[in-house]
């Protein structure tokens, strides 16, 4: 027999109660308390991703590194600027401060992720009762608090900055904003990276890809605020402006699309993946209208710029109509009980719903949608903007009185038709081939297949008619050739008889295809709830407010676990 | 085969297909409140993918799985609350203690405040770790790892654990102190399922056996069922293998077995002669007062008991085609 005792001896002889020699961690004081009851309100991932982080030491070593060249500069600054003390200073400031925000920040993200997927530790992770996205939020919010002790070092010494000559707050806040903003967003991808890659030999191949391109990024930076020059930041032009405040749409909006992306790569099969990433894309084609609209509000629309919006709406959605169209049409029951119930929900929620067919109709209905919002703004272009604030002679005079009305709406209808079109052959690509083809490949590999096949499908039909159209001399083989040509029919002007080529040739079978696809992808639309099985219903029914996931006290739980059995050991 | 209102693990003709490879295929089984289940099988038989199933990292390609009445794949969120589960690898964090491990998986099971203490204090006090609480993952031992691995599976108090190859790489010491802590939570109500190479284990702790090769499932039932089942071809010919022990001399002893037609040597040394004979006690008994009569000088008669690796290697055995 062991001369030793066994944990379990150990508590059973303790009569009950656990010795308090063993407790883990007793609290010092009323303080720690506080703060423990305080980080109840955290997530877990969002602790433990910052315990680890600042206990690693990379993030000691940059932090020393950041200090002690903080500090250098500082004194070489006013050794040598002289007049140009403000400016340098801050300058030097922010380009030390870019390393760990470009660098160090975003790719610590990415690491802490992807290790999660090499070590195997994410399954330990997904099997408790967190959320995927508890889990991307977590470890988000700590790269931003290791971002925040990074300003918090330099932070003095920017606000010093202030009191010098030739530094205004403006030139302070905006390049602090670009500063986090862009970590922020080269944070979100690196996490969007590591969900996506998760093997360690590619992973390997993409650390490397990433670190080159954060590397890019913080030259790049280096240089903006070099030759920019900090003084001189974000005061705009007008169109400069726009410039800007598009960019600001693209990257807030792509961020949001990566993070709600992520969060479906790490969910469980079963899961509804589809629903938050299409929010996010209707978000981000909403902010790019509400750009437009401020486009407009200051300038008119003039010919071709109608067709140009609804070709880089129309791009957009067709890199993301391949990706809904290779959706798995199998759906969980899981999913199948939140389907909405009634037919006027389901016309419009349906579509947020998974599934190849409805991907493919939210993407048709988002494009056609587009194509309403830009016509509607044409035709009510001067009414909605009279630009009545402007002084005359300030206004844009180039109104609908220049713009070729007729010409314009045939060739953005025959954008949309394009549009259309490839979207029914890649749904139906995928619906009467792939699906059956690679039907044993893992749901995740649907969408990646279906945007390779349908890229490569566009990319063949729209070369081949480029090159073939040039090819022949003769008229009508030619004008055949060019019926299949997106760019030159939505934007060369169509005369005589090439209307009856294009509509015979192209026409007729876009049509048929587009219905028959519409046909096939509404039986998913049409699809109903199924009902909850009665267990879950059970227990969805009792209120009980209880951090347990079991709906148990700790008492009862731990009164079972022999450190409350009896001094003789029988319970 | 229906859902079972009792049963607190059960797989319904689950098949996990990887292209054309099933790594399960058509398993059903079940695991009543309270009892230990033995998940055997060689190295890909399908046991850790079947376990994967049930710990809602993985979905079947068809079948279906509960735990404690809720599907898998439709209610994982709830199966997650009552489901601990200890894999046969352990990943680990840098940077953290053990203490700190076990917060991290209270937390993320919903445990806070005083409760989350509570769980932690008990969980090291029953796993033995409460001395190392501040000690770095990665300074820890085998065995230790084993143990806070088992306690994060336990932080949430989960009516089901499923444990993959716990006992593996333990030395003996470490692996009686498992086997008395999964005792102990068989007697607390958990059902457990239990996959492990070390079988003798196995039959210690195991309520029931399941047997496992090449994704079918061979065999389930009581250890005491599957030990007293014929273990090879001589068996099913209803022969059984006696161990007799004498204080004669070898040669004498082997002579005279060759003198009867219904005896054959399966193994002898220099005391102990294993022979094969009829199951059938009488004649056992017919045997061994021949064996007096003969003035061979026996002083043990024992039919040998099947242990659990003979039941594994006689059912495994090419059994799968």
């Amino acid at each position: 027999m062991n001369q030793e005792r066994s944990a379990i001896e150990k508590v059973r002889l303790s009569g009950g109660e656990v010795d308090s020699s063993l407790t883990p961690c007793p609290n010092e004081s009323r303080f720690d308390d506080l703060m423990e009851g305080f980080s109840d309100w955290f997530s877990s991932i969002l602790i433990k991703e910052t315990r680890q982080a600042v206990k690693s030491r990379q993030f000691i070593w940059t932090y020393i590194l950041q200090l002690v060249l903080v500090a250098s500069w500082t004194a070489i600054g006013f050794g040598t600027l002289g007049n140009q003390l403000g400016e340098g200073l801050l300058t030097g400031y922010f380009i030390i401060l870019g390393f760990p925000l470009a660098l160090i920040i975003p790719f610590s993200a990415y690491r802490s992720l992807s290790r999660e997927f090499e070590d195997g530790t994410i399954k330990l992770i997904s099997i408790t009762t967190m959320k995927p996205r508890q889990i991307v939020l977590g470890k988000l919010g700590s790269a931003l608090i290791q971002l925040t002790m990074y300003l918090a070092v330099i932070a003095p010494c920017i606000s010093f900055t202030y009191l010098l000559q030739g530094i205004s707050i403006w030139n302070i806040m905006s390049c602090l904003s670009i500063c986090v903003g862009g970590s922020i967003f080269l944070t979100i991808l690196g996490l969007f990276l590591a969900g996506s890659f998760r093997s360690r030999s590619l992973g390997v191949g993409v650390s490397v890809v990433f670190v080159l391109v954060l590397g890019l990024v913080y030259f790049g930076w280096i240089l903006f605020v070099i030759v920019s020059g900090i003084t001189d930041l974000l005061i705009l032009s007008s169109e400069e402006y726009f410039i800007f405040s598009g960019i600001l749409f693209s990257f807030s909006s792509t961020a949001l699309i990566l993070l709600a992306s992520v969060i479906a790569q790490i969910s469980f099969p079963s899961d509804n993946r589809s629903t938050w990433v299409r929010i996010m894309m209707l978000l981000q084609q909403t902010l790019f209208f509400a750009w437009v609209f401020h486009i407009l509000s200051e300038e008119a629309y003039r010919n071709h710029v109608p067709t140009i919006l609804l070709m880089w709406v129309g791009h957009y959605w067709l890199l993301m109509g391949f990706l809904l169209c290779g959706e798995s049409s199998k759906l969980s029951r899981r999913v199948r009980r939140n389907f909405p119930s009634t037919l006027p929900s389901r016309l419009f929620l349906s579509l947020f719903m998974p599934g190849a067919g409805r991907g493919f109709l939210f993407a048709l209905a988002n494009i056609w949608s587009a194509f309403l919002i830009i016509l509607i703004l044409a035709i009510y272009e001067k009414p909605l903007f009279d630009w009545s604030w402007l002084p005359h002679s300030q206004r844009p005079s180039s109104r609908l009185a220049s713009f070729s009305w007729l010409e314009e709406f045939h060739s953005m209808f025959i954008c949309m038709g394009f549009v259309t079109w490839f979207l029914s052959l890649v749904f139906l690509l995928n619906r009467c081939i792939l699906s059956r083809v690679c039907g044993h490949l893992e749901p995740g590999y649907g969408p990646v297949l279906s945007l390779v096949s349908g890229t490569a499908i566009f990319a063949f039909i729209t070369v081949f008619a480029a090159i073939i159209s040039g090819v022949f001399i003769e008229p009508m083989a030619s004008a055949v050739a060019s019926s299949f040509n997106w760019y030159e029919m939505s934007f060369a002007p169509i005369v005589g008889t090439q209307w009856s080529i294009f509509f015979i040739v192209f026409g007729i079978q876009a049509v048929i295809i587009t219905g028959w696809a519409i046909m096939l992808a509404s039986e998913d639309f049409l699809m109903g709830p199924i009902a909850t099985p009665e267990r879950v219903l059970i227990e969805s029914k009792p209120v009980k407010i209880n951090a347990l996931p079991v709906g148990e006290s700790i008492d009862e739980i731990f009164g079972e676990l022999p450190s409350k059995t009896t001094g003789d050991g029988t319970a | 085969m229906a859902r079972s209102v009792d049963a607190m693990i059960q797989l319904d003709k689950v098949t996990r297909s990887f292209g054309n490879t099933h790594a399960v295929d058509d398993v059903s089984f079940h695991v009543e409140a309270g009892e230990v289940l033995g998940f055997i099988g060689p190295n890909g038989a399908g046991k850790t993918t079947s376990m994967r199933i049930l710990s809602t990292l993985d979905t079947p390609t068809s079948g279906e799985a509960w735990v404690d009445g809720f599907s898998v794949v439709d209610d994982p969120d709830r199966v997650r609350a009552r489901m601990g589960w200890m894999p046969d690898g352990f990943g680990t964090y840098p940077n953290i203690n053990c203490e700190e491990y076990l917060d991290f998986f209270a937390r993320s099971y919903g445990l806070r405040g005083k409760n989350r203490l509570r769980a932690i204090k008990n969980v090291m006090g029953f796993t033995q770790l409460s001395q190392l609480a501040k000690k770095p993952i990665s300074g820890l031992s085998k065995g230790m790892k084993q143990r806070l691995c088992l306690g994060r599976a336990l932080i949430h108090n989960p009516k089901v654990l499923i444990l993959d190859e716990p006992a593996a790489g333990l030395d003996p010491r470490a692996r009686i102190e498992l086997r008395e802590m999964i005792l102990e939570l068989a007697n607390e109500g958990k059902s457990l399922l239990i996959s492990s190479h070390i079988l003798s284990e196995l039959a210690e702790v195991c309520d029931r056996v399941a047997i496992i090769e090449m994704g079918k499932l061979l065999a389930v039932g009581t250890v005491d069922s599957l030990l007293n089942q014929p273990t090879d071809q001589s068996s099913q010919n209803l022969t059984t293998q006696v161990a007799v022990k004498f204080i004669s001399d070898l040669s004498e002893f082997l002579d005279w077995i060759k003198t009867r037609d219904d005896v054959e040597v399966v193994s002898s040394s220099y005391d102990t002669v294993v022979i094969s004979c009829d199951a059938n006690h009488e004649k056992q008994s017919e045997l061994l007062a021949a064996m007096m009569n003969s003035k061979l000088k026996v002083f043990e008669f024992k039919e040998k008991q099947n242990s659990l690796e003979d039941v594994f290697l006689t059912v495994t055995r090419g059994a799968v085609q």
